[in-house]
């Protein structure tokens, strides 16, 4: 049932330290709207709201409320200027002023929980107070001009003066902004995830298949297959080609390591291939080099895994069969030239687009790449989910089926009827409902982070380093021609280790995140160490992780400010000069 | 010729089509429809009391710009009348008021 709430958990919240959400109530609203003498103080609590990063929320179930009770003082103000004005006209100019100060403001859904709050003392204001129950300790204040209300909920509730008064948190950055992101989508998202609970098919609902068909239309393929995780997604592809024990699957050391777990948990042996210094990407040349190493048995020609003795005993020699290529940071691979190379040596070519989805290679798209090409929807990724998910992709038909036939539990046209060894491995139907709300606004997530990483790119260009004035000695990343990153992050290559501990810690000064991928090559993981491979093997991916740093590349925008996204950077640079100075040093 | 225009955003446009024979010509608008200098000043010194960071000053004035271009442009022609249900809302939100008045509360 509905009805009132017990206060106790709002009356222990703390008022500041961690706002980060204003909700406004209708008094307020119309003041702002009306511009009536006294309202610069609602205008000014807003504006600070906005400019301070946080989110200002309209409550939903409060929108005829706003529109009547605006209409009613626009019809008071009139009459006192001795103006006439027909109800009519004053509820249309009172929904013209409310459609534009909602334009960048956040409308906060009115839930079912907030439905039969009728044995309150006042409906209107519990409606309000629940729904501010779904924000963390601390996070949400409301702002309105009612006394009676602050009184009732002293700390929680303030007036606008209070508001202004008010200290609020330093604004911080996520490394995966995921926030501004989420304000854009929100009512989509919204809507997908009710009509998920209202039809009530969370195992491979129509959502599942509409998103199939969307991934499958947007990457150019005829087969778009979603999973559980972009790990399942390579364990998958591996698993329909058949890989096992005694066979070798080549692939880059100089990424994360489900790329070469789902290697060995099949019982085959990664053959890691060093990477090329500039794209950070499996090198072609290098890969060619392992593959006939392998096939010679010449360990002098590339380093090749030391097999154990009873993986030797029953299989003398490791036998090629497939690569694992990755698109890391968002950059594709130089795939015509690997393509080339497996073909020469009778391979097959796994994409491992993870974090490349959105990406283009000589104008096709990410996951087409390949024989299959695999994605994942990790929150973190450029089409992110709210959990785990994934994809796999293929023109391949056959291949196809039997994916689709392996995602779940090898069964045929029966799930009682299994061909195959298999995996619980399918999406569920709520993550589908999610990525198809950000599919929606995907393309242009990908136009912004290109725009930001060309800025970024432009501030420390070695070139023209506009920002400092004279060459910098970090390296940017580098995007061949021909290629369109999708720029999961943009990483830095430093001089050393200690210039990059420098870097980051300053950036941590000014606030802006930073996270290294990888500090440790795959190949001297201790998972890996039964390979036998050592320091120096891999020279280029050893450096690199030594050298490493990356920075968000996701979007930070409204419709007000769309160069938003690039600006912490180069804004905290410029506001905060000492730190700017230190900065700049030691670049 | 006398013809009726509506202002939105800083520019007119009629309310009818109209077919000119050249694409510039000099219409009169009396002094008192010309919304004030001092008005627009006031709306920036209005901010001046609170402390405000130069994003949320921008931010507030540019706010306040757009609403009052709303709220002072000319009601379309012809009078809008409004429907049963919105009479019966419009009562309600009366009473609404009439309540909220009476234990001294704003809207």
């Amino acid at each position: 049932m509905g009805g009132v709430r017990p206060s106790c958990c709002i009356a222990r919240r703390g008022r500041t330290p961690r706002m980060k959400h204003v909700l406004l109530d209708v008094n307020v609203v119309v003041d702002v709207c009306v511009g009536r003498p006294g309202s610069a103080v609602s205008v000014a609590a807003v504006a600070r709201a906005k400019a301070s990063g946080l989110s200002v929320w309209l409550y939903t179930g409060a929108v005829q409320t706003m529109e009547f009770v605006l209409a009613g003082e626009l019809l008071r103000i009139h009459a006192t200027k001795g103006m006439t004005l027909t109800k009519g006209s004053a509820i249309e100019r009172a929904r013209e002023l409310l459609a534009l100060f909602s334009e960048d403001l956040q409308w906060l859904a009115a839930l079912a929980g907030e439905g039969n709050v009728y044995r309150s003392d006042d409906p209107e204001d519990e409606q309000l107070l629940q729904a501010m129950e779904r924000f963390g300790d601390g996070e949400i204040v409301l702002l309105t001009s009612d006394k009676r209300f602050i009184r009732k909920r002293n700390g929680l509730v303030l007036t606008p003066e209070a508001f202004l008064e008010t200290p609020l948190p330093a604004p911080s950055m996520d490394f995966i902004d995921l926030k501004n992101q989420q304000d854009l989508v929100r009512p989509q998202l919204e809507q997908n995830l009710h009509r998920v609970l209202h039809h009530g098919q969370y195992i491979m609902g129509p959502e599942i298949r509409e998103l199939e068909a969307r991934l499958a239309e947007f990457t150019g393929l005829s087969h778009a297959i979603t999973c559980a995780s972009g790990t399942d997604a390579l364990l998958i592809a591996l698993m329909a080609y058949g890989i096992g024990p005694g066979d070798a699957i080549f692939t880059t050391p100089f990424t994360f390591i489900a790329t070469a777990e789902v290697i060995s948990l099949l019982g085959a042996t990664p053959v890691f291939v060093d990477i090329d210094p500039q794209t950070f990407n499996i090198d072609p040349t290098k890969l060619d080099l392992a593959i006939r190493a392998l096939k010679g048995n010449v360990p002098s020609l590339h380093p090749l895994p030391v097999l154990s003795s009873s993986l030797a005993a029953r299989y003398p020699s490791l036998r090629p069969k497939g690569i694992i290529a990755v698109d890391l940071f968002g950059l594709p691979a130089d795939y015509d030239r690997i393509n080339a190379v497996a073909k020469e040596h009778g391979l097959f070519v796994i994409e491992d687009a993870a974090q490349s989805f959105g990406a283009k290679y000589h104008g096709s798209k990410a996951c087409s790449l390949a024989n299959v090409g695999c994605t994942s929807f990790f929150p973190a990724k450029p089409l992110g989910g709210y959990g785990d998910g994934g994809a796999i992709f293929t023109d391949d038909g056959e291949l196809a089926q039997v994916i689709r036939s392996i995602r779940v539990h090898g069964k045929r046209s029966d799930k009682y009827d299994n061909v195959c060894i298999g995996v619980n491995g399918r999406l569920d139907t709520l993550q589908a409902a999610i990525v198809l709300a950000k599919l929606d606004v995907f393309p242009r997530e990908v136009e912004l982070r290109q725009e930001a990483a060309a800025r970024y790119t432009e501030m420390l260009s070695q070139k023209s380093a506009p920002l400092l004035g004279r060459p910098v000695s970090v390296v940017c990343p580098h995007v061949p021609t021909g290629y369109a990153s999708a720029w999961a992050q943009y990483s830095l290559l430093t001089r050393n280790g200690a210039h990059r501990s420098m870097l980051q810690q300053h950036l941590k000064q000014v606030g802006i995140p930073t996270a290294i991928y990888y500090p440790k090559p795959l190949h001297l993981q201790g998972a890996f160490a039964s390979l036998g491979y050592k320091e120096k093997d891999l020279p280029v991916s050893e450096a690199s992780s030594s050298r490493i740093f990356s920075y968000q590349c996701t979007r930070s925008s409204n419709r007000r400010n769309k160069n938003k996204f690039a600006r912490p950077f180069a804004k905290r640079w410029s506001t905060q000069k000492n730190s700017r100075r230190s900065f700049c040093a030691e670049l | 010729m006398r013809i009726q225009t509506v202002y939105k955003d800083g520019v007119l446009k009629p309310v009818k089509p109209l077919r000119l024979k050249r694409q510039m010509v000099t219409i009169s608008i009396p002094d008192e429809d010309i919304a004030e200098e001092a008005q627009l000043e006031s709306n920036k010194t209005a901010f001046e009391p609170y402390t405000l960071s130069s994003e949320a000053r921008a931010y507030a004035e540019s706010l306040v710009a757009r609403l009052t271009a709303v709220r002072e442009r000319p009601f379309a022609a012809g009078k809008r009348e409004i429907t049963e249900k919105q009479q019966e809302r419009w009562e309600a939100f009366d009473l609404r008021a009439a309540l909220r008045e009476e234990e001294g509360r704003p809207e």
